[in-house]
């Protein structure tokens, strides 16, 4: 992915006509920065690719996402992903994209929130009510009164064996 | 034209040094070369051959830049410029650093004019990193190299000139007027900004105002009208000045810049209402600077520093009281999407309970024992080290600077103390 930014990047900056690049290299270059949450460089992008390329529609979808994530807008960027029949190219890169964004988001509500309604969790993982409750009930958090109880996720790698000899501890005391 | 070529084959040797006269004699001769039409300068430059006559061509590139005839032939120009840069022997560069600099700047101003910028971003970086000696060297070239990157709405390309602390200038900028240093500084801060790297931007922007000057540059207003901005957005402050800054902040850029002293006056009031009148009032003046963007990034900072505070007040609260304390048109929902926003930055620590609607500030969980926190610190160490090694060696090339001892030595001779074992005892 950084090979891909740092590649297109100089080329962008090249002064041979034969190196100018196109508009599926600017999608995908647009679509690098934004997996790499790197919003700032996306829009100064989108400002200075030349107006002519911007009439390529999967360069403008790709922007409309990055619009959404700008304004931290989940519900919107998940119904733009969708909405547009990605190509062969730029295809993996978006899904990358949602994986991305549902699991930070997934960390995010773990941090954020000691109780969360079903219906919230859904629209922060872009997912249904159903789906949302396997796939948080699957990571540990627990279910009360109607509530998501979510769990806090180990801010580092070494501190999640910690919280695992936590556990197992408190298991076996339970025994 | 032939003149130009016998008089560079007299004038510099066989070894590519060229003469004393032939130097001064040169931007003389690239003044009249300017006035020639492009079809000669071309027979001109193709005729020099030698590698070591680079500094002819360099002579003739100039004049080239200089010409009227420039806007039909750029891309070709742009072209040739970039091909000798990257093959020309370093040392012939440094021999009329004013040729160079020529160069730097009339392409600049010529692709901005052509609303091209991005051609010479590339052409700019080579001309840099050929002319310094180090890459913490300043040069005349650098403001340039910022203009294009921000005209042309590539602000990362500049980066890799900003992130270096600068310890050394080539030797042209010593020379002339503060211009560039100030243009350097207030471009960098710029480009800090644009990335939001406000902690950057604000160290540039108040570089900008502490350039000793003994009169008071535009560009320094300019800058301080930006510090203002990016410091009520980065720390929610009116920016302390400097004891150096202190007099020419409050005598001169104060008095000038009253449509962001009463902004930043209101920002502290955490009335939000009374930024917004402020705002609309020096509409035009905020306009005209073209600093909309950054005072709208200070209307989002101002509430977000609201929130902040009432952690530092309140333990717990309910959303809908956060939001009437804030003054949030959007009442309780905007407060969990605005408190979201913050934690998901690291900007505030916190837990939201939706069964009750409350939110419960936390303290910051960091506890200074992990490893991206350890190589943090090291990363600064190492900063620090490196730091105290150049401090040391600057230190020692004044202690032996002859112009430094005899200064010295003349200083404590007048107080009519025995000099010398003195000074070698420092």
């Amino acid at each position: 992915m950084d090979d891909a930014v740092g590649h297109y990047e100089h080329q962008e900056l090249s002064m041979l006509a034969t190196d100018a690049l196109r508009p599926e290299n600017y999608t995908e270059l647009l679509a690098s920065y934004l997996v790499q949450n790197d919003l700032c460089n996306a829009k100064f992008l989108w400002k200075r690719i030349p107006a002519e390329m911007k009439t390529s529609e999967e360069l403008a979808a790709i922007w409309r996402v990055g619009q959404k994530l700008w304004l931290k807008d989940m519900p919107g960027f998940y119904a733009e992903v969708r909405s547009f029949p990605w190509s062969a190219a730029t295809a993996p890169v978006v899904n990358q994209l949602i994986e991305f964004q549902r699991e930070s988001n997934i960390r995010l509500i773990g941090i954020a929130y000691s109780s969360i309604q079903p219906l919230d969790v859904a629209k922060l993982l872009g997912v249904s009510v159903e789906e949302a409750e396997t796939l948080v009930l699957s990571r540990g958090w627990t279910k009360s009164e109607g509530m998501i109880i979510p769990e806090e996720p180990p801010s580092f790698k070494y501190s999640i064996q910690k919280t695992r000899m936590k556990h197992n501890s408190t298991k076996e005391n339970n025994l | 034209m032939e003149l130009f070529i016998s008089a560079a084959r007299l004038g510099i040797s066989p070894q590519g040094v060229p003469s004393k006269e032939y130097l001064d004699n040169l931007p003389k001769y690239v003044e009249t070369l300017s006035r020639q039409s492009w079809a000669n300068l071309d027979a001109g430059q193709n005729q020099i051959t030698e590698r070591t006559q680079a500094l002819a061509v360099l002579g003739i590139i100039a004049a080239k830049s200089k010409s009227t005839d420039l806007g039909n032939h750029v891309d070709t120009f742009l072209t040739q410029v970039y091909t000798f840069l990257t093959t020309v022997e370093v040392p012939q560069l440094r021999h009329c650093p004013s040729l160079l600099i020529d160069i730097c700047q009339n392409v600049t101003d010529s692709l901005v004019r052509r609303g091209t910028p991005m051609l010479g971003i590339n052409i700019l970086v080579t001309a840099i990193r050929q002319y310094q000696t180090n890459d913490r060297q300043l040069t005349s070239i650098h403001p340039n190299l910022l203009e294009l990157c921000l005209a042309a709405s590539v602000p990362k390309a500049a980066l890799p000139f900003l992130t270096n602390d600068i310890d050394d200038f080539s030797p042209e900028i010593k020379g002339t007027d503060c211009k560039n240093l100030l243009l350097f500084f207030y471009y960098g801060g710029m480009v800090c900004a644009a990335l939001k790297k406000f902690k950057e931007a604000i160290y540039f922007f108040e570089a900008a105002i502490q350039v000793p000057a003994s009169t008071l540059s535009h560009i320094m207003l300019e800058s301080y009208k930006k510090l203002i901005l990016v410091s009520l957005i980065h720390t929610g402050e009116i920016p302390q000045s400097h004891k150096c800054a202190n007099q020419i902040v409050n005598r001169v850029l104060k008095p000038n810049a009253n449509a962001y002293t009463d902004l930043a006056a209101s920002f502290v009031t955490f009335n939000p209402t009374d930024l917004s009148l402020v705002i609309n009032r020096h509409h035009d003046t905020i306009n005209r600077d073209k600093n909309y963007g950054l005072v709208k990034q200070v209307k989002a900072a101002q509430t977000k520093l609201s929130i902040l505070r009432l952690t530092k007040t309140f333990l717990t609260l309910s959303l809908a009281d956060v939001a009437s304390r804030v003054q949030l048109s959007g009442g309780a929902q905007q407060a969990e999407s605005m408190v979201l926003s913050m934690i998901q930055d690291g900007e505030i620590y916190a837990k939201i309970n939706q069964k009750d609607g409350m939110v419960v500030f936390l303290d910051n969980k960091e506890k200074y024992d992990g490893p991206i926190m350890m190589q943090k610190i090291e990363n600064q160490i190492i900063r620090c080290i490196d730091l105290n090694r150049r401090l040391e060696s600057m230190n020692d090339n004044l202690a032996t600077n002859p112009d430094y001892i005899s200064k010295v030595l003349c200083a404590s001779e007048d107080e009519g103390i025995s000099s010398s074992k003195q000074l070698f005892s420092v």
